[in-house]
């Protein structure tokens, strides 16, 4: 009977590890990956958008070469806030689900106007209106696709918005199935709240020695440091998202660790110090 | 105290087990999956060391064939036209990142020795293929790759649009390189049009 008990104690000691387990990497996504405001924080940290707009003006500047027209016309075409705005709709369409176009309205007209100051306001025949259109359609395209550098906004928004259901649910019944356990420990140990400490201990040691283990394992087969995503600048972004992640992992796995070990000295002492209590009472009568 | 260090020791020990327990497991129900993922993440998100300095290549001038091809965006000859006073670098790749260095080099067409057609291009700047009207039939190109030394005499010029493929044809019969640029020299912004200047390996 008391192996049974012992057992039954033990297996809700590991449930309540997955559940620790569970709660930390749900609730670091959802406070990093998952967060939009998060992500525009790191893309502002990572100097991406300045970055962004370097991409975007050597993408001009392939143009210029067959254009026949000077380097001039494309600079100053598009501003540093115009490409954090666009930049900042195309994340809200694939954390909000908003189908939000870019304008590019002000990028045409600016190019326009420096060609037909490059060109003195002459006038030009037809084929040529034509030409500099077709060149302006191409300038446009090369800046949409740098900003926007995937045609996938709406698949990513269902994955994050997914992500964020699941998330949301299942943090939900982690916490449940938490609360049932820590119950059922101090119902199991009510007559030694100190075995209940040290089971405690337990679970927070699994679980804190479970991500430095995965936070190892990491750090073995992927080179971090190396990932490349879409672009340099996404990339740098990306980079600073999973150390981020990362080390989140390891800090909150360290506490887990030493607040579990912590609490197993505890309980351990309080349950032997009664039990040598009780032992000297005995030998007394 | 060395009951208390004995239980505490045997309760780590137990945490140590449920954390092997809990990893077994992990790995049992999916670890090919995890490998899976882990090796498609380092194929095509992590990016590749250079390996810096490489063999030369060689050619096989029976077989006509390399021994190995270099890396896209890597400049690989050099193009000499005395006519019109050009001597370029040539690199492999035809995007415009490549055309913003030097002459391009279409990776469907063979390479220089290979016996096929070769197709290069260049914009029609003053630094490159501007003067490439005053090219006549009979003029000389020479290029020098890593591996050897190959000249080619015009014998032909044609003004294309760009979607007219089938005027700049691949084929391995004979060595016949193709270059060319927009049309016309002094257009402004986007062309279809291109001048294509067409010469055979010099025997």
């Amino acid at each position: 009977m008391k192996i049974l008990l012992n057992l039954i104690k033990y297996i809700i000691v590991i449930l309540l590890t997955f559940c620790i387990i569970g709660l930390l990497i749900i609730n670091i996504a959802s406070s990093t990956i998952l967060k939009k405001q998060y992500v525009l924080n790191k893309l502002e940290e990572t100097n991406y958008y300045e970055e962004i707009q370097k991409l975007i003006q050597d993408g001009f500047e392939n143009y210029i070469g067959p254009s026949g027209l000077d380097e001039s016309v494309i600079v100053d075409i598009v501003s540093l806030e115009k490409i954090k705005e666009d930049t900042n709709t195309i994340v809200s369409n694939m954390y909000d689900g908003t189908n939000t176009e870019l304008n590019t309205e002000t990028l045409r007209t600016n190019l326009r106007n420096n060609i037909d100051e490059y060109l003195n306001h002459r006038k030009l025949t037809t084929s040529e209106n034509e030409s500099i259109e077709k060149f302006i359609d191409m300038i446009e395209e090369e800046y949409i696709i740098n900003i926007l550098h995937t045609n996938y906004e709406n698949d990513i928004y269902k994955v994050i918005n997914k992500g964020n259901n699941f998330a949301e649910n299942v943090n939900l019944v982690l916490i449940l199935v938490t609360v049932a356990s820590i119950l059922l420990i101090l119902i199991f140990n009510v007559k030694q709240i100190a075995q209940a400490i040290a089971n405690f201990g337990v679970a927070f040691t699994a679980s804190g020695l479970f991500y430095i283990v995965i936070k190892i394992y990491i750090g073995i087969k992927i080179n971090v440091q190396n990932l490349s995503v879409l672009s340099p600048a996404f990339s740098q972004a990306m980079i600073s998202v999973v150390q981020n992640v990362l080390n989140s992992i390891l800090t909150y796995s360290i506490i887990l660790f030493i607040l579990g070990v912590v609490c197993i000295c505890i309980g351990n002492s309080i349950i032997i110090k009664n039990e040598m209590k009780k032992r000297s009472k005995k030998k007394e009568y | 105290m060395t009951k208390i260090f004995k239980a505490t020791i045997i309760d780590i020990i137990v945490a140590f087990l449920i954390t092997i327990i809990t990893i077994g497991g992990i790995y049992l129900s999916l670890g090919q999956e995890i490998e899976n993922t882990v090796q498609l993440i380092n194929l095509v998100a992590i990016k590749k060391e250079s390996k810096g300095i490489t063999e030369p290549i060689k050619i096989d001038t029976e077989k006509k064939l390399l021994d190995k091809y270099p890396a896209y965006g890597t400049k690989y000859a050099t193009i000499e036209i005395p006519k019109i006073n050009k001597t370029l670098p040539v690199y492999v790749g035809d995007s415009l990142d490549v055309l913003k260095n030097g002459v391009g080099h279409s990776t469907s067409s063979y390479f220089p020795g290979e016996g096929g057609s070769i197709v290069y291009m260049g914009h029609n700047t003053k630094d490159q293929f501007h003067d490439f009207s005053e090219l006549e039939i009979g003029d000389k190109i020479k290029v020098t790759t890593d591996y050897g030394e190959f000249n080619y005499t015009i014998y032909d010029m044609q003004v294309i649009k760009e979607t007219e493929f089938d005027k700049i044809p691949i084929q391995r019969e004979e060595e016949k390189l193709m270059i060319y640029t927009c049309y016309p020299f002094t257009a402004l912004g986007h062309t279809i049009y291109r001048y294509v200047v067409y010469a055979n390996l010099d025997i």
